[in-house]
């Protein structure tokens, strides 16, 4: 349903900024509330994630069970949603995932369990004062992943947001002292932590965006549902060396205790996603992740805080003040390169006339890179098409690979945007 | 039923910001993008139906001063990607 609403409104603005920020307050949050955890009562990293796996996993369905409630109508005429409308304009009951979108959403599944199985170590090993700051490093992979599919070469504000990432993630790692370097760590983190992570984000995204038999897309709740259930299977199998070899016993003595700060953290991800996903829905994508890297920085007063009552947390990283400086200096050169490259984004409108007598493909717009929607329109022009791109550089290659060799597009004028308000 | 539009301005010199704060204050208008090229401003405006959309353009947009032409386009068919 089309939106009446004023783009001058502060309030609109405000809620868009507060939901983008709260996102990624709230993942800080359930980042430390692990931390304590394993600090507390789960101490070995495979037990951690299986537990975790599992209660996230019964949690997610008890809200997905709520998300089908109805909302009342405004009038007879409108077609009824329920509440998980409001997050994710897709969902409309539990759907199980088939064909090539149940493909994605098993490699998708797959990738996350690696990812979050090394999450739990490093969180082990590092505590969560930098663990925000080595997830950023994912951006790395995702844009020379991107420079090798689409046969480009970066441009200097991708070198420079690339270099700052990797070289803050570096620093950030480094802890105070003769023992300063966490080799294994770092490895770690640039190894199967960000390529596990991209590919999880790459079939993610396939899984989204792949249509069924009947046209229709996956929405991101059954997504969320369904990777959590084949994370579940897959941590369950990877504990089971931890618990033939003594963990069984410790589980049992500690579960009870690890059971509600679990259930909190479980319920704020999923309350990050939630704002996560509102965000997105009222504004620019690279603003939202930008305003989300906030957590990156946020974990350090997170931490100090939960200190006081958990003095143990500050144990790792805060036990000197070069470890300090290392890791506020990492992560402030992380947050920097996430904005910069965010903020890069350039959106182009495009005006384009069609030609007479020919056979108009929709899919060959709405595949192509970059393409947001298009609209039919009256008047002069036959299509008016919103672009999104990484920086205004690739204008050229968009139009020359893409625009220029649809057949049935006559001419394009290109539009684009230097100040937006929506 | 609800109708949507693009509204193309062609606007004059040193006028730009004025006319899209004006813009900004119409509760209709859902996004305004200040381009370079043919256009100065692109507006997309949402209104309940034609009538009140020649009111919002005849009353009010045309009344914003600095404004030298506008061309409106009406969306007939909306695709998103993904």
């Amino acid at each position: 349903m089309p939106e009446t609403r004023s783009v001058s409104k502060f309030r609109r603005k405000s809620t868009f900024y507060l939901l983008g920020l709260s996102s990624g307050i709230l993942m800080s949050i359930f980042v430390v509330l692990d931390d304590i955890i394993s600090l507390k009562h789960l101490l070995d990293p495979y037990i951690l994630g299986a537990f975790q796996a599992v209660v996230g996993f019964v949690i997610t369905v008890v809200i997905i069970l709520l998300l089908h409630l109805p909302v009342k109508r405004k009038s007879e005429n409108e077609r009824g949603y329920n509440l998980g409308y409001f997050i994710d304009k897709n969902f409309s009951r539990f759907r199980f995932p088939k064909g090539k979108i149940g493909l994605y959403t098993l490699l998708a599944g797959l990738f996350s369990s690696g990812t979050t199985i090394i999450y739990f170590i490093l969180l082990n090993r590092k505590g969560s004062s930098v663990i925000m700051s080595f997830g950023q490093f994912v951006l790395i992979y995702l844009l020379i992943g991107e420079f090798i599919t689409d046969k480009e070469k970066p441009v200097m504000v991708e070198i420079q947001s690339i270099a700052m990432i990797a070289v803050g993630v570096i620093i950030a790692s480094l802890t105070g002292g003769s023992n300063g370097v966490d080799i294994t760590g770092i490895l770690l983190v640039i190894g199967p932590f960000a390529i596990f992570a991209s590919f999880y984000i790459y079939f993610q995204k396939k899984a989204l965006t792949t249509k069924d038999n009947n046209g229709k897309v996956f929405d991101s709740i059954n997504l969320r549902l369904w990777t959590l259930l084949i994370m579940t299977f897959a941590q369950s199998i990877a504990v089971i060396p931890s618990l033939i070899n003594g963990g069984y016993v410790d589980f049992v003595d500690n579960w009870e205790a690890a059971m509600l700060p679990t259930v909190f953290s479980v319920v704020i991800t999923f309350a990050s996603i939630v704002l996560y996903s509102r965000a997105l829905t009222m504004g620019k994508m690279s603003i939202v992740r930008a305003l989300r890297s906030i957590s990156v920085v946020f974990t350090f007063p997170v931490v100090l805080i939960a200190g006081i009552w958990v003095p143990e947390l500050l144990e790792s990283g805060f036990s000197d003040p070069s470890s300090i400086t290392l890791k506020i200096s990492g992560s402030i050169l992380i947050l920097i390169g996430v904005i910069a490259l965010a903020l890069s984004e350039t959106r182009i409108i495009l005006l384009a006339k069609v030609k007479q007598g020919v056979e108009i493909v929709p899919d060959e717009l709405i595949k192509m890179k970059g393409v947001e929607n298009y609209s039919h329109i009256t008047g002069i022009y036959d299509l008016l098409i919103n672009i999104k791109i990484r920086n205004i550089g690739k204008t050229l290659s968009l139009l020359e690979k893409s625009i220029d060799k649809i057949e049935w597009i006559q001419t394009v004028t290109t539009h684009p945007i230097i100040k937006e308000f929506i | 039923m609800t109708i949507s539009a693009y509204i193309f301005f062609s606007v004059e010199l040193g006028k730009t910001s004025h006319v899209v704060n004006e813009l900004r204050k119409i509760p209709e208008i859902i996004r305004v993008a200040v381009v370079t090229g043919e256009y100065d401003i692109i507006a997309r405006i949402t209104t309940k139906n034609l009538e009140e959309k020649y009111r919002i353009s005849t009353e009010i947009i045309h009344m914003i001063d600095g404004i030298i032409d506008t061309q409106t386009a009406v969306i007939e068919k909306e695709e998103i990607s993904g």
